[in-house]
């Protein structure tokens, strides 16, 4: 193959796949900013790691979720790194991260509350709750996180079961 | 509300991904994917360079000590140059290994980012482990190299003033690391000087350690 159709191989697929690009980028992003510096670090690593994949081993997809998750949960740590320790939960504002711009609240309040609860979570769960809402399978969530399935399993039981008590608190409330 | 519906909800946005589409395009535009796959090529590269660099002062220096072995002074000073080569090789390899087990960054998430941070685990450890005795090498390292070029050993001319370095030098270490540690936590405005302060005070280490704690704790859990 030459270089000419490897690098129009890895386009191709990038454009087939580019919806996890841009959801894992503004899930870790707190701007839309900071979303396109994600979406291009990990564009680029893609690139670097293109040569490596081998279909036989992973989907395309796992493949490139495990190197998306990857780059945004170590861009999102050496970001805490350099301001104390501080990994910034998503806010209201962060939806325009990922919605490229438009607020989504208006959209959908189901959306607002999804953000307030995903953004008090750290880069790991924040990982495994986007792979839940992508539907992933607890199979390919195993082979992307490394961990079981069991484990996996185990871990979206108890988000649900936090987020029912955070949903229930809320109404108790009257948030 | 469930997780399920917010499930729901997730896959019902839309995604404005027009200004995002265009980023990728142009990353191949401009060529920047090409530069990104040369650079981490060169880190690769850099680190091999150093390992042949930390080799070559290994074997001069253990030239040296078995050319001056019954000299005591020169055989001890070439003795103790020669374990900081050997530990300077071991730093080089070690990362070296390190940073090939990340290089494609396409291992799992937890895989991966355990192996980040033991990387930079090490790189903190060793900088201090090769760093701190240049308190002491700024002389030593002259020494013998002044002795091999012209045979002029400026121990057996000054030794008091050498040893009177000496104990500068041990002074100076232990008021760097004292010095780190009242600094540790206080605002720095260079980075730089920031970073040098967090790795000699034990911040680094202990917040790289906290992610490994991290990360072995989402995996028990």
């Amino acid at each position: 193959m030459t270089a000419r159709q490897h690098q129009q191989r890895f386009e191709s697929s990038l454009h087939e796949h580019r919806r996890i690009v841009f959801k894992v980028a503004g899930l870790y992003s707190r701007s839309a900013a900071d979303r396109d510096d994600l979406v291009q670090e990990i564009s680029a690593q893609l690139w670097r790691s293109f040569g490596g994949y081998d279909p036989a081993r992973a989907k395309f997809s796992t493949w490139m979720y495990r190197i998306a998750l990857n780059v945004a949960i170590s861009q999102a740590r050496r970001e805490r790194w350099s301001e104390s320790d501080r990994f910034e939960p998503l806010a209201a504002h962060h939806l325009e991260t990922i919605g490229g711009g438009e607020p989504v609240a208006e959209q959908d309040e189901r959306l607002g509350a999804l953000y307030a609860f995903i953004g008090r979570l750290d880069e790991l769960n924040r990982a495994l709750i986007l792979l839940y809402l992508e539907d992933r399978s607890y199979t390919e969530m195993a082979e992307i996180l490394g961990l079981s399935e069991t484990n996996v399993a185990t871990k979206i039981s108890r988000i649900k079961q936090k987020l029912r008590e955070q949903m229930t608190a809320a109404e108790t409330t009257g948030a | 509300m469930e997780l399920d519906e917010m499930k729901q909800a997730w896959a019902r946005m839309d995604l404005r991904q027009e200004g995002m589409e265009a980023l990728l395009r142009q990353d191949f535009r401009d060529r920047r994917m090409d530069k990104a796959r040369s650079t981490m090529r060169w880190s690769l590269v850099w680190q091999a360079v150093e390992i042949a660099c930390w080799l070559a002062f290994v074997v001069f220096v253990a030239s040296f000590w078995v050319e001056h072995r019954h000299v005591t002074h020169l055989l001890v000073i070439g003795l103790l140059l020669h374990v900081y080569g050997i530990a300077g090789i071991w730093s080089s390899v070690t990362q070296l290994f390190l940073l090939s087990r990340i290089y494609l960054f396409d291992a799992p998430v937890l895989v991966l980012q355990r192996r980040l941070a033991q990387l930079r685990r090490f790189r903190m450890v060793s900088t201090l482990v090769l760093g701190l005795p240049w308190w002491f090498l700024w002389l030593l390292v002259p020494l013998v190299a002044l002795t091999w070029a012209s045979g002029v050993d400026m121990f057996a001319g000054a030794a008091g003033w050498i040893w009177a370095n000496m104990a500068v030098g041990a002074a100076g270490t232990g008021f760097s690391l004292w010095l780190a540690r009242r600094l540790a936590g206080r605002p720095i405005k260079s980075p730089w000087l920031q970073r040098v302060v967090d790795d000699m005070s034990g911040c680094s280490l202990a917040r790289v350690s906290r992610e490994l704690d991290e990360i072995a704790r989402f995996e028990r859990e």
